[in-house]
């Protein structure tokens, strides 16, 4: 038992909780999206989190970290600290928006955008461990 | 129209951070439900968003630790010797920690805290009555309410031996933020949660906002704001959750199914059968027959006596289950459901009772010391205790209480033997008892692993 707190404690001891993580993703989405009343139905939840856990395994997580940091390292420091920004302070893509005088929006689209070329690159690595 | 995953990854990063139309809401929620690469483009941006977080804090506990080693090396050299004369405490003694917020009332048993005071790791603090506010070098804090027994485990964590305590991690830093208990581990997901030990260090967990993760050896659960459980120590250990029903016949509740037809026990199945017997020798029957407990479904109002089972007057009596032959234990539910006539009356949805099993095809006897019978304890419930009721007329009135293995099945057993307690209020004298004061219960259902 201890041995299974000290692994919470350390950097990979967030791995044994991937397979929770895709439906407590999904439901707080789901309360920050209430306010517009933009909740998944509980079957959708039960399906995303529930399907085909096999590629979500620890393994996959722990590959899929390792990826994620020389993805970030190819980024522009300002791609970078703009897409973890969110995770460091809450509120703080409004405050950016508020200083530069741009609308949180055009933020947030930017931020959608490095995701995807995270999630492209990330992918592409993978498949080239794969391949290997 | 065909299905563009470039879209959808749009859709799916827009939805995580908060920023969807309705319409673009159903359009990312039908590809969910109809689209496996939808689902896995969906979990791969989960996961995503995960690590982004866990690398967030890992940056921001970096960029700390760097701050404090430049601070450090700006102290001054006559500083620096004196505090390694100290053993190096103020250098490098502390690699972590919490400090004391706020002391209310507060009696401590050894060391005394004041606000202020520095918990490097390790520190033990043991506090009779008042409370303490712990602030963590994460941003997380905890509320110790004495008595209570707590000890600092690094910046982000601490053990809870006995007591209560309220943690609340809101900061970015405090994401993961754990609560060690003799028998599980609460862990923040972005949360406020309420931790107990009891004396049988029983560890309870309660979300009082956002959600939380529960280590039992090894395996996890998840905690919705509102839900609760709690892990009883023993061998083997077992979940216990007690939830409070929607009040109608449909007995729904938040994570415990309603009363079943197709369980093991149920009478429909003919594998088990249930007997009855007064612990004191008096009547132990009541209007009702006891095949209510198992005919798969609960009352129909919650005051009807005729379909609950319930013992009379101050009787203690035993609700035996005999499943036929020995099988593999995965889960026990119990129902009750009363409606109290008014607040003098006893509500009698409390459930409280010590469960006990064996696995021979004798039954050993029934009597006031079932351990030494050759009974083997599984767990005792007290739903007031659970639910922490300081006023009878608070106690839910419909009632589910599940029992299941915390690694696996509860044990392989013939017998199951319900010891009933009276369900009067911490023999609080000015409760009425009378017939039918005892806890109504609907039904039992007992599930087996069929591998």
């Amino acid at each position: 038992m201890w041995r299974k707190f000290d692994q919470l404690e350390d950097e990979s001891g967030f791995l044994p909780w991937a397979k929770v993580i895709v439906r407590f993703e999904s439901l707080k989405a789901r309360r920050t999206a209430a306010r517009d009343k933009l909740w998944f139905s509980s079957d959708v939840i039960e399906i995303v989190s529930e399907d085909d856990f096999e590629t979500d395994s620890d393994e996959t997580m722990s590959l899929e970290r390792g990826a994620l940091d020389l993805c970030l390292e190819n980024l522009e420091d300002s791609q970078r600290d703009l897409v973890l920004l969110p995770y460091r302070d809450h509120g703080a893509i409004v405050k950016l928006a508020e200083k530069n005088k741009k609308s949180v929006n055009s933020y947030y689209k930017k931020i959608g955008r490095i995701r995807e070329k995270l999630s492209l690159c990330i992918e592409g690595k993978l498949r080239g461990r794969l391949t290997q | 129209m065909s299905f563009d995953p470039i879209h959808f990854q749009e859709l799916t990063n827009r939805y995580l951070i908060g920023k969807l139309t309705p319409a673009e809401f159903s359009e990312l929620e039908t590809a969910l439900r109809h689209d496996p690469e939808a689902r896995r483009i969906y979990r791969q941006a989960c996961r995503l968003d995960t690590q982004l977080r866990a690398k967030a804090q890992e940056l921001e506990t970096l960029k700390r630790r760097a701050i404090k080693r430049r601070n450090l090396i700006l102290i001054p050299t006559a500083v620096a010797a004196l505090a390694m004369i100290f053993g190096g405490v103020i250098l490098f003694g502390n690699r972590g920690g919490a400090r004391i917020a706020e002391v209310s009332n507060a009696v401590w048993n050894e060391n005394n805290f004041a606000p202020g005071d520095t918990l490097k790791t390790g520190t033990k603090l043991d506090i009779e009555s008042g409370s303490a506010l712990i602030a963590f070098d994460s941003g997380a804090t905890t509320l110790l309410t004495g008595p209570a027994r707590f000890q600092i485990k690094s910046g982000n964590s601490g053990f809870l031996a006995f007591g209560a305590a309220d943690s609340v991690a809101a900061t970015p830093d405090s994401h993961g933020f754990a609560i060690k208990m003799p028998v599980a581990t609460a862990v923040d997901i972005g949360t406020a949660f309420r931790t107990r030990v009891n004396r049988k260090t029983d560890s309870h967990v309660s979300v009082t906002q956002g959600e939380a993760g529960v280590d039992v050896g090894g395996k996890q659960h998840s905690l919705l704001e509102g839900m609760a459980l709690e892990v009883k120590a023993g061998n083997p250990s077992v979940i216990v959750r007690i939830e409070e029903g929607d009040l109608t016949p449909a007995f729904k509740f938040p994570t415990i199914a309603a009363p079943s037809a197709t369980d093991y026990a149920d009478a429909s199945q003919a594998m088990a059968s249930v007997t009855i017997k007064g612990r004191l020798g008096l009547s132990s029957q009541n209007d009702a027959d006891p095949a209510t407990l198992n005919d798969g479904k609960g009352q129909t109002n919650g005051t009807s006596p005729r379909e609950a089972f319930y013992f009379k007057g101050d009787e203690i009596g035993s609700i035996i289950f005999d499943l036929g032959s020995k099988v593999s234990l995965s889960k026990v539910n119990t129902y009750s459901w009363h409606e109290p006539g008014n607040e003098a009356t006893l509500n009698a949805a409390f459930q409280s009772y010590t469960l006990w099993a064996y696995h021979g095809d004798e039954m050993p006897p029934v009597s006031d010391n079932p351990r030494i019978d050759g009974w083997k304890y599984i767990t005792e419930i007290n739903s007031d205790d659970y639910f922490e009721i300081a006023d009878q007329k608070d106690r839910p009135r419909q009632q589910a209480c599940s029992i299941e293995g915390a690694n696996g099945n509860i044990g392989k057993y013939r017998f199951l033997f319900f010891d009933v307690k009276s369900s009067h209020f911490r023999n609080h004298d000015s409760i009425r008892a009378y017939d039918g004061a005892h806890t109504r219960f609907g039904e039992i259902d007992i599930y087996v692993d069929e591998n």
